[in-house]
């Protein structure tokens, strides 16, 4: 397993902007089951609440496990299930093997870059969240801020805006337009985000600004410019309600009771249909 | 009234599932999502095709639910259904009305619907559909149905995009197949009907792999003829679909409605009352998309209708089941 940090397949490397503190260790904040730590060339430990983070450690969330770090700068990243994190202390670069991050960056911490084999992310003091699963998906979803990829080799770099999301396969040789996520859904069921799990809120600068992106969703859906697409049911049947005709019909129309047998009840009993 | 409302039991435990611990050790993640992805295919611009979710991914746990929002860029596509189903039923129409005839039968379907927007989150809703019914029994009554549909959509994203909706609907039901739907004057076997529907619609659950939804809705005969049809309409929708695979998805539906007609049912001469009918469906539906825009689908129904009409004269208890592919195009 440990090979596998030697070669971090997805690397997150937040570079401080110039003059910003570089990182230099972390404090766990929170450990939920399955927690373990690598210190460099040390055997694994599980990692408890407090614990420091220093050097090349490694952290490990197993199944079912989530963990929280808090760097002396205040910068917080949350570590879903089943991930494999760890950065060296001096720099401001962190790796991402395996699983789902949430990554706060305060803007007075200067701007950072998130690199990966194809994409390289700038932002400058955001709060994103990161999957990467190997050969599915990597998912990059800005809640507040914003940030600019560039794919390897170009230039002219996407910005993703707050409640945009790139979806791409991890070998994907060209970046894919941003979609726009529902960001109120999105924070209400993320546990990352501490609305559905083991984590406190965030800072309250950084939800702040996240209220604010959802909020302008909203007035955007208010005026008709996001669909937040439904389907009208007014039959029972499929997804859209209206492919299982017969069912449809037993009840809108009753063509099993045809008109001409169906009057006020005047004739003689009938049994149905 | 006699028929108890159990079929919507099992939607009484669905919304548990929306508060299951997202540490759930159940796998969520039954089937593997297709790597060929097309953010352009997520990007819908119409209020009715449906909801839409990025690909689902072993992170989605911690991510939170992420449904993807269309954007409104001009007029949208009209979006036209074809379908035909190949059924069984075990109560096929009959003028022998006492008779529980069982008959095979063909359905052809076809509609069309539009819904560019109209203002401040309001979307047009207009639509028509023509629906062709064949069985193979002598004594089953073929037909037709046609109906076209004029109204208006809105959202309430201050109220958890809650959907509000109301429509005038024309039908016209032919029995008589040398009639012209719309054209040639109905005569007394047909059935028309002008009525205005409102609803409103709501989603109770809502993950990449679990939708439910719920709706109610009230429609209210203008006119109709024969005139002693005339009725209101109260009408409960639950649908609840799990998608198994990413192609492959179950709809367990119920709807439960109520027909308060304006003409009287009785005896003549001993007690007259105002007709009322309980209907009621549940449907188990399974859909395969082959490709995009494609379906194959497999479907079970039962229904049933308690009236106060005597003799239990239109009651009716109806079993269908059968196959039946369908396709959606836009332009």
């Amino acid at each position: 397993m440990k090979t596998t940090f030697l070669i971090p397949v997805f690397s997150l490397l937040a570079l401080a902007a110039g003059q910003a503190d570089p990182l230099k260790s972390a404090k766990i904040t929170q450990a939920v089951n399955e927690v373990k730590l690598f210190p460099d060339a040390a055997s694994a430990r599980p990692a408890a609440i407090g614990d420091t983070v220093a050097g090349s450690t490694s952290v490990q969330t197993g199944r079912r496990s989530r963990a929280e770090l808090t760097f002396t700068d205040d910068t917080v990243t949350r570590l879903g299930q089943n991930s494999v994190f760890s950065f060296r202390s001096g720099g401001r670069e962190m790796e991402l093997s395996e699983g789902s991050i949430l990554l706060q960056v305060p803007k007075t911490n200067g701007g950072a870059t998130i690199r990966t084999a194809t994409v390289t992310a700038a932002i400058t003091g955001t709060t994103v969240m990161f999957e990467y699963s190997a050969g599915k998906w990597i998912k990059l979803i800005t809640l507040e801020g914003k940030q600019k990829l560039f794919i390897k080799g170009q230039k002219t770099p996407m910005e993703v805006p707050a409640g945009m999301m790139i979806i791409m396969n991890p070998d994907g040789k060209l970046l894919q337009n941003p979609v726009t996520v529902d960001l109120a859904r999105l924070v209400a069921t993320s546990a990352l985000t501490g609305k559905n799990g083991n984590f406190g809120p965030l800072n309250p600068k950084a939800e702040s600004l996240i209220a604010a992106a959802i909020e302008q969703q909203k007035e955007q859906k208010r005026n008709g410019e996001l669909i937040p697409t439904f389907v009208i049911v007014t039959g029972p049947g499929g997804r859209a309600g209206d492919e299982s005709i017969l069912a449809r019909s037993l009840t809108d129309f009753r063509p099993y009771n045809p008109p001409n047998l169906i009057g006020p009840g005047t004739g003689p009993p009938q049994e149905g249909p | 009234m006699k028929t108890p409302g159990l079929f919507a039991l099992p939607f009484l435990l669905l919304p548990t599932l929306a508060a299951a611990d997202v540490l759930s050790s159940l796998n969520p993640y039954l089937g593997n999502s297709d790597p060929d992805y097309n953010p352009q295919d997520l990007q819908a611009r119409e209020v009715d095709s449906g909801r839409n979710f990025a690909p689902a991914s072993p992170g989605d746990s911690d991510l939170g639910v992420q449904e993807i929002l269309g954007e409104y860029k001009g007029l949208p596509p009209i979006r036209a259904q074809l379908s035909t189903d190949f059924l069984w039923t075990d109560n096929a129409p009959s003028a022998a009305r006492q008779l529980d005839e069982p008959s095979f039968l063909w359905v052809g379907r076809a509609s069309a619907s539009w819904q560019p927007r109209l203002g401040a989150g309001i979307f047009a809703d207009l639509g028509m559909e023509a629906q062709i019914f064949r069985f193979d029994q002598s004594n089953a009554t073929d037909f037709e149905n046609y109906v076209v549909y004029a109204g208006a959509v809105k959202m309430l994203p201050d109220l958890d995009d809650l959907l509000i909706f109301g429509r005038f609907e024309y039908q016209f039901l032919n029995f008589d197949q040398a009639a012209v739907p719309f054209v040639t004057p109905a005569n007394s076997d047909d059935y028309s009907a002008a009525r205005v529907r409102i609803g409103a619609q709501k989603v109770l659950l809502n993950t990449p792999r679990q939708h439910l939804s719920a709706g109610l809705s009230a429609a209210f005969d203008l006119t109709a003829d024969p005139s002693a049809l005339e009725r209101n309409e109260y009408a409960l929708d639950l649908h609840y679909t799990l998608l198994i695979l990413d192609k492959l998805s179950a709809t367990l539906s119920y709807r439960a409605a109520i027909w308060d007609f304006r003409s009287d049912t009785g005896v003549v001469g001993f007690y007259t009352e105002t007709r009322r009918d309980f209907n009621q469906v549940v449907g188990l539906e399974l859909s395969y998309e082959p490709c995009k825009n494609y379906r194959i689908y497999t479907s079970v129904f039962f229904s049933d209708s308690d009236s106060n009409t005597p003799f239990g004269a239109n009651d009716s208890k109806a079993w269908t089941a059968g196959l039946g592919v369908g396709a959606t195009f836009e332009f």
